[in-house]
C-alpha cells in the first residue's frame, strides 16, 4: 500500500471541486471570486486548443476512457457520446447545442403523472441561465419562435447543407424551425483573463475540440476567471476517496496523482464528476447514501436520428453540425408519451457516422461498403428527448477494479414504454421530413445520448440525495454539482442547465463558509 | 556452409539460387529430385556467393530451431538470406510468440488439418505454402516467393496526397494520417497473436470488402484494429463481453474453432460461403462451439454483440484511412491549417470549394 502524502504540509483548501467541466468550472470561478481558496482536482490532462485534431481516432484522447460496463437491454455508449476527460471536462468535445430547458419540463410529473418534478421552476433558474449565456457567449436567431423575448448576443452559425435541407423540408410539412442556439461565437470576442477568441469558421470538428476558441467552454471562459481569482486547478488528479472527521463531515479529499496517493484537507467538497463518476465515488466510499438513491434513476435522452442520401454533395463534415432547431415537438398534439423532444439538423464527422452506420443498419459485406460510400451525400436530422427516470436504470459498482483503485462502474440502461413511444413518434416524423426533403435510402438509428441523474435533488431526504441547492442531506459539507442532481432529464441538452445550477450552488455554498 | 547452385535458372531471372542448409538431410528431403547435393551443418553466412539469391533451407526440428533463433534475437542466423524454405516445420513452432517474420518463406509440408497454414503461416508477412516440392514448378515457385513484395496499404491518390501537404491541414493531423497510411514494418503483432490476426483479416475481407473503393489493393484493417486494441479504447464495453482485446481474441478463436468443428479446417481456409455462413450465424446469435479448457471462447449471445463492435471498428478504421478518404472525397481532415485556421467557407449542398477533393458520383437506390 502506497503511503498517503499531503501534497505540501500547508496544502489545504476551503473547497475542493472534483471535476472541471460544466458542473465544476462555473462554481470554481464564483467561489474563487468570493475570496475562497478553491482547488480543482481534474483526472485528465491539460489540452491546448491549437493541438486538437479533426482525426477522430486521435481525438478520442478527449474522452473519458476508463472502461465502463454497459449493461441492460439498451447498453449505452460512453466516451465520445457523453464523457470527457481533461481540464474542461466533456465540454472539450461537446456539441455546443445550447437550448434552454423548457419551463414545462421542470414539472413533468405535475403535468402528466410521469417522471419527477424539480424542486423549483424555470423562473428560479432563469437569471443564472442568462448569466451563463452572457459569460460564455452564445449565438442564436434574432427572434426565437418559442420564446420571442429571448435575445442572443451573437448571430447564428452559418447554415450547412443538412441545415438548409431541414429548413426546406420543415417548410414543406409545416414544421417551425430556426437557427439553433449554440455556444459558438460568430465574431471575435475578447474574453476576460483569456484573450482573443475567434468566430466560428465552420470547420465541423466541434466534437474533436475547437481549435480557434469559437466554441464556448470552461477552458476559454470559467477557468481563466477562476485562475485570475486565485483558484488552483490541478490536472492528472483522480479522486478515489473522501476522509471524514469524528462528526462525519468531510475532512479531506484523497486522490491519486501519477501513482502517488495524496490527501487534501478541506472545509467542503463539491463533486462535479458527472452522472457516472460522481455516484461511483459515493458508492465506493459508502457516503451520502442514506436515501438509497445514489446511482438510481440513471437517465439519458432519447436521441433518435434519421439519415438519408441526397443526389447532391452534402459533405456533412462541413459547418457547425447542428445549425437548425425545432421545438415544435416539445408537446406534440398526437403524442402517446409524456414529455417532448427537440429536433436538430445533423452533420457529422466521418468515423462517427461510420460507427453509427455500422451499429444501426445491420449491414455487412458489400452492402456495408455501399452504405459507407454515401458519406459525402448524407445528411441527418435527430432529436433530443426526455427519458424518464426508472427503477431499472442505475449505476452500480462491478467487481473489476481499474487504475484508480476503484471498481469499474456498471450502468444499466433500458428503454421503457415512454422512450420507445417517443422514438417511434420521432422516427415517423423525421422519416416523413426527410422524404419531403427528397432523401432516398432513409434509415433510422435508435440511440441514447448524454447521461443524467443518479444523485437526485429534492426536498425529502428519504428519496433524494441532495437538497434543492445540491447539498447532501447526510453530510453538510458535501455538495454535488453536475447533471447527477437532475430529478428528470428534460429535453434540452444538459450543459446550459448544469452551468446555471453550478452558479446557483456556488451562491448557496458560499453562504455556508 | 555447403552451397548448392541452381544451374537451371529460368530466363526471367537468371540469378542463381544458393541454398544454405540448416540441418542434416534437408536437401535430401526437399530437393531430392534436383541435382543438388545434400549437405549438413550450419556455418556463418559469410561464404555466400555474390550475386545469387541466398535461400536458407531447414526441415523438421532444424526448421523449428531456426525459427526459434529468428524470434529470440539471434537474427544473425538469417543474415544475408533472401528467403527461407521450411520443410515440415512444426505448426506450433511460433505459437507462443507474436513475431512477424519479414523473410519471404516457402512452407512445404502436407497439411491435411490446415495447422501449418492456420498456425504457422500467419507469422510470415510474405509466404507461400505447397504440400510437397518436386519437379520444375518448384523452381518457379521459389522465384515467385523470392520476389514477393512486402504487403503495403493502398496508395493515397496523388491529388489528395498533395492536399495533405497543403495549408488546409494542421501539422499534427498530417503526421497522424501519414503515419496511419505508412503501415508498420512491425516485427510483431500488438494485441492479437498472428494466427488470430489472420482470422481477423479473413473476417474483415467478408465484413468489409474493399475492392469497390480500392480496386488496386486495400488497406490492412486487421493491423489497424490490432493496434487499436492495445490503446485505452473509447471508454466503454458491453458488460456482457470481456475487455476489448480479450473479446476479440476469444471471438476469433470461436470462429476458428467453429470452422474446425464443422469443416475440419481453420477459418482462414474455408471458402467464402463457409466463412459467410459462420459470420451470419455469429451475427444472428446462433453460433455455438464446444468450450475447451484453457482457450476462452464466446457464447452465441456474446458473438452477436462482438459482431456489432467488429463492424463498428472496421467501418471507423476504413473511413479514417487517407487512401479511403481520398477515394471518397472526404475532407474532414482538411478543415484548416495551424494558422490561419480556414475551416470551410463553402457549405452549400451540391458545391465545393475549388481546392476541395472531388467526391465520386452519388450512388442511386437503396444500399441493402
Amino acid at each position: 500500500m502506497t503511503a498517503v502524502r499531503d501534497r505540501r504540509p500547508e496544502d489545504r483548501a476551503d473547497v475542493v471541486v472534483v471535476g472541471t467541466g460544466a458542473g465544476g468550472a462555473p462554481l470554481l470561478a464564483e467561489l474563487a471570486a468570493a475570496g475562497l481558496h478553491v482547488v480543482a482536482l481534474e483526472a485528465g490532462p491539460v489540452f491546448r486548443p491549437d493541438t486538437f485534431t479533426p482525426d477522430e481516432a486521435t481525438a478520442a484522447e478527449l474522452y473519458w476512457r476508463d472502461e465502463r460496463l454497459s449493461a441492460g437491454e439498451n447498453p449505452q455508449a460512453f466516451g465520445g457520446n457523453n464523457s470527457g476527460t481533461g481540464v474542461g471536462g466533456s465540454m472539450l468535445h461537446y456539441g455546443a447545442f445550447m437550448p434552454r430547458m423548457d419551463a414545462r419540463d421542470f414539472h413533468l410529473f405535475n403535468e402528466t403523472g410521469q417522471g419527477c418534478d424539480w424542486p423549483f421552476g424555470a423562473a428560479e433558474l432563469e437569471p443564472w441561465v442568462v448569466q451563463v449565456e452572457e459569460t460564455i457567449g452564445v449565438s442564436g436567431p434574432a427572434t426565437y419562435p418559442w420564446d420571442p423575448e429571448r435575445r442572443y448576443a451573437y448571430a447564428p452559425a452559418a447554415r450547412n447543407a443538412p441545415a438548409e435541407i431541414m429548413v426546406r423540408a420543415a417548410s414543406a410539412i409545416g414544421l417551425t424551425c430556426t437557427d439553433a442556439p449554440a455556444a459558438v461565437i460568430t465574431q471575435t470576442r475578447e474574453q476576460p483573463h483569456y484573450g482573443r477568441r475567434l468566430g466560428c469558421v465552420g470547420c465541423g470538428a466541434c466534437h474533436q475540440g475547437c481549435r480557434n476558441d469559437a466554441k464556448s467552454g470552461p477552458v476559454n471562459t470559467w477557468l481563466p476567471l477562476a485562475r485570475a481569482a486565485g483558484a488552483d486547478i490541478r490536472s492528472g488528479c483522480m479522486v478515489n476517496g473522501l476522509e471524514r472527521d469524528g462528526t462525519g463531515r468531510i475532512s479531506a479529499v484523497l486522490y491519486r496523482e501519477q501513482g502517488v496517493d495524496r490527501r487534501l484537507p478541506c472545509r467542503a467538497v463539491v463533486l462535479s464528476a458527472g452522472a457516472v463518476e460522481t455516484p461511483r465515488l459515493l458508492l465506493h466510499t459508502g457516503l451520502a447514501n442514506g436515501s438509497g438513491q445514489v446511482g438510481r434513476n440513471y437517465m439519458t435522452h432519447v436521441a433518435t436520428q434519421v439519415w438519408g442520401s441526397f443526389d447532391e454533395e452534402i459533405r456533412p463534415n462541413r459547418g457547425y453540425p447542428s445549425a437548425i432547431i425545432s421545438e415544435d415537438m416539445m408537446r406534440p398534439a398526437d403524442a402517446d408519451f409524456a414529455g417532448g423532444y427537440l429536433i436538430q439538423s445533423l452533420g457529422m464527422m466521418p468515423a462517427t457516422w461510420a460507427n453509427l452506420v455500422a451499429r444501426s443498419r445491420g449491414l455487412w459485406g458489400e452492402s456495408l461498403v455501399r452504405a459507407l460510400r454515401r458519406y459525402n451525400f448524407s445528411a441527418g436530422v435527430g432529436i433530443n428527448g426526455e427519458g424518464l427516470p426508472s427503477e431499472s436504470n442505475r449505476v452500480e459498482l462491478s467487481c473489476e477494479a481499474d487504475a484508480s483503485g476503484m471498481p469499474k462502474p456498471r450502468i444499466f440502461h433500458n428503454n421503457g414504454p415512454n422512450e420507445r413511444a417517443m422514438h417511434d413518434h420521432a422516427a415517423r416524423l423525421l422519416t416523413r421530413l426527410w422524404a419531403a426533403a427528397g432523401a432516398h435510402d432513409i434509415w433510422v438509428a435508435e440511440r441514447a445520448a448524454h447521461m443524467i441523474g443518479t444523485c437526485r435533488m429534492g426536498t425529502d431526504p428519504r428519496n433524494a440525495v441532495v437538497d434543492p441547492f445540491g447539498r447532501s442531506f447526510d453530510i453538510d459539507n458535501l455538495w454535488i454539482c453536475d447533471h447527477s442532481v437532475f430529478p428528470s432529464a428534460a429535453a434540452a441538452n444538459p450543459a446550459l442547465t448544469i452551468m446555471a445550477l453550478s452558479l446557483r450552488t456556488a451562491r448557496a455554498l458560499r453562504l455556508t463558509l | 556452409m555447403h552451397v548448392a547452385t541452381d544451374s537451371r535458372a529460368g530466363p526471367r531471372d537468371d540469378r542463381p539460387i544458393c541454398f544454405s542448409c540448416f540441418g542434416p538431410g534437408d536437401w535430401a528431403r526437399c530437393l531430392d529430385n534436383y541435382a543438388w547435393h545434400p549437405a549438413a551443418g550450419l556455418e556463418p553466412p559469410s561464404a555466400l556467393h555474390e550475386g545469387a539469391w541466398h535461400v536458407g533451407a531447414a526441415s523438421g526440428q532444424a526448421a523449428t530451431g531456426l525459427l526459434r533463433g529468428l524470434t529470440t534475437g539471434d537474427r544473425a542466423v538469417a543474415h544475408g538470406l533472401d528467403a527461407l524454405v521450411l520443410i515440415d516445420p512444426a505448426p506450433d513452432a511460433l505459437s507462443s510468440t507474436r513475431h512477424l517474420l519479414d523473410l519471404p518463406t516457402l512452407l512445404i509440408g502436407t497439411d491435411p488439418d490446415g495447422r501449418l497454414r492456420g498456425s504457422l503461416a500467419p507469422h510470415f508477412r510474405r509466404q507461400r505454402w505447397v504440400p510437397q516440392a518436386d519437379g520444375a514448378p518448384f523452381d518457379m515457385l521459389l522465384r515467385a516467393v523470392l520476389t514477393m513484395p512486402r504487403p503495403v496499404d493502398a496508395a493515397i491518390d496523388p491529388g489528395f496526397r498533395s492536399l495533405m501537404d497543403g495549408d488546409h491541414i494542421s501539422a499534427r493531423t498530417r503526421s497522424i494520417l501519414l503515419d496511419r497510411a505508412r503501415g508498420h514494418a512491425a516485427q510483431a503483432t500488438v494485441s492479437l497473436n498472428p494466427p488470430m490476426l489472420a482470422v481477423l483479416r479473413a473476417v474483415l475481407d467478408r465484413v468489409l470488402p474493399q475492392a469497390d473503393v480500392l480496386p488496386h489493393g486495400g488497406i490492412d484493417l486487421g493491423r489497424l484494429i490490432d493496434e487499436r486494441l492495445s490503446t485505452p479504447g473509447d471508454g466503454w464495453r458491453f458488460a456482457e463481453l470481456p475487455p476489448d482485446a480479450d473479446a476479440y481474441a476469444a471471438a476469433l478463436r470461436t470462429l476458428d474453432r467453429a470452422a474446425r468443428e464443422r469443416a475440419a479446417l481453420p477459418f482462414i481456409l474455408l471458402d467464402r460461403a463457409g466463412q459467410d455462413d459462420l459470420l451470419r450465424r455469429a451475427d444472428a446469435g446462433t453460433l455455438t462451439v464446444t468450450p475447451a479448457e484453457g482457450d476462452a471462447t464466446l457464447s452465441a449471445a456474446q458473438m452477436r454483440l462482438w459482431c456489432l463492435d467488429l463492424r463498428a471498428d472496421a467501418a471507423q478504421a476504413f473511413v479514417s484511412h487517407p487512401a479511403v478518404m481520398a477515394r471518397l472525397g472526404i475532407d474532414s481532415a482538411l478543415n484548416g491549417g495551424d494558422a490561419p485556421m480556414q475551416g470551410f467557407e463553402e457549405l452549400r449542398a451540391g458545391h465545393h470549394a475549388p481546392w476541395e477533393p472531388p467526391a465520386p458520383a452519388a450512388l442511386p437506390g437503396h444500399v441493402a
